[in-house]
């Protein structure tokens, strides 16, 4: 059977087809997923993509071809994600682009179609990569104008298409060493190549038996350790910018510094933003100087990548937002459980709309706020009211007891609970902290140098001694008494490790039966921060 | 009716013997030496061993021939057997005891997965030896027993994670894997399987978190029936069943000592708590 040209029914049916065999085979995509970070979501990513094109089209009557061809590309632009997403919804869009009053698509209409695609995919992307999907379409492009010349059948133009595709999938190993290393082809290219068989397989009607082109035998699972240099673009923060007058190039401009990665799409009015960026928070500042932010989603490739490992797919009642000061601490909220850790700034000061940035970046509806400082609590107050989630703030006034709050966080319970929960553990625990006096004076009763470490607890002055060690050790004998269990230490980035240990060990034998926990904390102001519990 | 069961019920000789119940070995090594479980060796024996030592113990199931045996003579007699075990999930010796029933395609056999493992099985039988006292019929006490299966909640925590981790039973709890604070883990066995509930920083937070999940049990108006168990943690149990023990409305039926076989794979200093509601 020859088919001559594309109408509005045909399209959608095609792009569903492709959408449906991407879905098929999304987990096979997902395994073998290395680059540009092994986060395995590179399946998923491009079929949820690709089902909000399907969705799209499905909303809208099939009264002419542009109006299903535009309602594809803004489906799949609005709920792209992930890089080939990303680059799946420039595809769509540009057959968006010269639809106009049309009401098919013949052969040669795709192929210009196709190159616009090409040329806007690569502009989407910072900094292009050959071996992945743009290489594949584009190679695939450039195959299906040469066909154009000779044959006008879309069928026999279609086996053509997957036929160069196939191929271009199989050397992407040959242009990315990391595939190659990985005993992989690339994630992105090989899902173009299904959404491409997909609808090959609807216009034969038949399941052409086409060899495993990926052979899982040759497959290197250390490739999936996620290399150590990439840690500091640990977030995966995707989200949309709707603005009057959005200059692709000034947001470009903007963002290029926070991270890698970066796809910017869309076009004036409205674009998709996706970066790998340590600073989420920032990205977010940034973003909203060109217009509203929202539909944001940040993932801790890190967590991410663990959590496919271990296959868990718990969803949890609410999520955590801690803030902290310090890069040892925003690592224990991360790793206790906190879904975003905002840094509390030098001054512990951040700002009501930080903390809004921060809670809308969130997965859940439902979110609580840590704000670990009794400073930060009025601003948090005030975020928690200005954003339609439901937030509750739990009054933790130290990080010692944003801490102890989070492991009472359970993913099962529902929000009230750990609220509850929450609250219950933060009144165990008393906290500390060593500072550095930066002047003389005499402070509620005792006398202070300029240069001598003192020991805060519960607002009132402790001790004060030469040493910051020693006046840890003093503050916490000042405040144990024989209830509590635990003593933790949080050194400050001023403070050797050795010396933290030390003052443990010491403390360890005055304190005999209570356990002693040393972690970094890497906070500027204090030397120590202590809590007992 | 003859209740055949495994080792890993972690019940006393005395109580085995008591109701007549043969518990099947499973086999632990540890470096070159091997034991059959409960038979060659005591919980006290077995930590003590694994305390001196660097190697990391194994355990194996035993074969559908341990248990042909096991079966025989009450088969060629007509008496009716429920052999109740280890959740599959986490041996294979449901299995075996599968295996073997089909060897005797005319007897009544009943293979029971109890979804539970050391004191959450045992009490399941302690349960079943009370109903089987009361007059039930087997057909009775096979139908509670797969109920107790399907309603026993099993909470502990175990000392370190590395004996779970390393025996490949860690289920869901590998998320606690990689927690940079020292916790206590509180773990529950939910269908068979271990998942993660809680990290707990403090012992007696820990003890609260057991008391409390079972006084909550309780205060839903039902009356629970729990059991508890440890691994060269006495001292611990002792304080928590005293508290256990004032709560209204929750029975205690035994207390155990984790046999080798769970503790190869939980680790010493492991303390569990087991309940279920009353019928």
């Amino acid at each position: 059977m020859s088919i001559l040209y594309i109408s509005a029914r045909r399209f959608k049916a095609i792009v569903k087809a492709g959408a449906d065999w991407v879905f098929q085979n999304r987990e096979l995509l997902n395994r073998i997923n290395v680059f540009p970070v092994p986060d395995g979501d590179t399946g998923s990513n491009m079929s949820m993509t690709l089902a909000s094109a399907v969705r799209e089209m499905e909303a809208v009557r099939e009264v002419s071809l542009e109006t299903v061809v535009k309602a594809a590309a803004w489906g799949a632009l609005m709920g792209a994600r992930g890089n080939s997403g990303i680059i799946m919804a420039q595809i769509l869009s540009a057959f968006g682009e010269d639809v106009e009053g049309r009401q098919r698509f013949c052969a040669l209409d795709i192929a210009d179609a196709l190159s616009r695609g090409v040329r806007k995919a690569y502009r989407a992307v910072l900094r292009p990569a050959e071996g992945t999907i743009l290489t594949v379409i584009r190679e695939t492009a450039e195959a299906f104008e040469q066909s154009v010349d000779t044959i006008g059948d879309l069928s026999l133009l279609t086996d053509a298409m997957v036929k160069s595709a196939r191929s271009s999938v199989e050397r992407t190993p040959l242009l990315l060493p990391k595939l190659q290393e990985a005993g992989v082809v690339d994630a992105g290219g090989l899902g173009f190549l299904f959404f491409l068989e997909g609808m090959q397989r609807l216009i034969q009607g038949t399941i052409t038996a086409n060899g495993p082109i990926h052979d899982e035998t040759g497959f290197n699972e250390n490739a999936l350790e996620i290399p150590a240099e990439q840690v500091t673009f640990r977030y995966c923060t995707e989200f949309i910018i709707k603005g009057a007058q959005i200059s692709e190039e000034a947001l470009k401009n903007s963002l290029a510094a926070m991270g890698d990665s970066i796809v910017i799409v869309g076009d004036t009015r409205a674009a998709r933003i996706h970066i790998h960026t340590g600073q989420p928070e920032e990205v977010l500042r940034r973003a909203a100087d060109f217009g509203t932010v929202s539909s944001i989603k940040v993932d801790d490739m890190l967590v991410q990548h663990t959590r496919r490992l271990v296959a868990e797919s718990s969803s949890k009642a609410a999520s955590v937002v801690a803030i902290a000061l310090g890069d040892g601490f925003k690592e224990l909220f991360y790793n206790t459980g906190a879904e975003l850790v905002l840094d509390g700034g030098p001054t512990q000061n951040p700002s009501t709309s930080d903390i809004i940035a921060a809670i809308e970046m969130t997965i859940s509806d439902s979110v609580i706020v840590l704000p670990n400082h009794k400073n930060i609590y009025p601003a948090a107050v005030q975020a928690a009211e200005r954003t339609p989630k439901r937030v509750t703030v739990v009054k933790t006034a130290t990080v010692p007891e944003g801490i102890s709050a989070l492991l009472a966080f359970v993913d099962e319970a529902t929000c009230e609970e750990n609220v509850d929960r929450m609250e219950a553990a933060i009144t165990n625990v008393r906290s500390g902290e060593v500072t550095e006096a930066s002047r003389d004076a005499t402070l509620g009763g005792v006398k202070v140098r300029r240069g001598e470490f003192i020991g805060i607890s519960d607002g009132k002055i402790r001790c004060s001694r030469l040493s910051a060690e020693d006046a840890v050790a003093d503050l916490v004998e000042a405040m144990v008494d024989p209830s509590h269990e635990i003593v933790t230490l949080y050194y400050g980035d001023s403070i050797a490790k050795e010396d933290a240990g030390a003052v443990s060990s010491r403390l360890q034998e005055r304190l005999g039966d209570k356990g002693i926990e040393v972690y970094y904390g890497g906070q500027p102001y204090a030397s120590y921060i202590v809590s007992v519990e | 009716m003859k209740i055949v069961t495994d080792s890993t019920a972690d019940l006393t000789s005395e109580l085995y013997k008591q109701h007549d119940i043969t518990p099947v070995p499973l086999t632990i090594h540890l470096g070159e030496k091997s034991w059959r479980d409960f038979y060659d060796i005591s919980p006290d024996e077995f930590y003590a061993l694994l305390s001196k030592s660097n190697e990391v113990p194994g355990t194996s199931q035993p074969s559908p021939q341990d248990f042909v045996e096991a079966f025989t003579p009450y088969a060629e007699s007509g008496e009716p057997i429920l052999s109740i075990h280890i959740s599959s999930r986490l041996s294979g010796t449901y299995q075996s005891a599968n295996l073997a029933r089909n060897h005797f395609p005319e007897a009544r056999i009943e293979v029971v997965d109890s979804r539970q493992a050391s004191l959450g099985l045992g009490q399941i039988i302690l349960l079943l030896v009370e109903k089987i006292g009361r007059g039930a019929r087997f057909e009775e006490v096979v139908e509670t027993a797969r109920h107790l299966a399907d309603t026993a909640e099993t909470y502990f925590s175990v000392d370190s994670l590395h004996y779970l981790q390393r025996g490949g039973r860690i289920g869901k709890a590998q998320a606690f894997l990689g927690t940079l604070m020292k916790i206590k883990p509180l773990m529950r066995l939910v269908e068979g399987e271990i998942q993660p509930v809680e990290k707990i920083r403090t012992t007696e937070r820990l003890l609260n978190r057991f008391v409390e999940l079972v006084e909550r049990q309780a205060a839903e108006g039902h009356s629970i029936k729990y059991s508890l168990a440890e691994s060269d943690n006495g001292l611990l149990v002792d304080g928590l069943l005293e508290r256990l023990q004032r709560i209204k409305n929750a029975t205690m039926v035994y207390r155990a000592r984790i046999g080798g076989v769970v503790a190869s794979h939980a680790g010493p200093g492991t303390l569990g708590v087991t309940f279920v509601r009353d019928r």
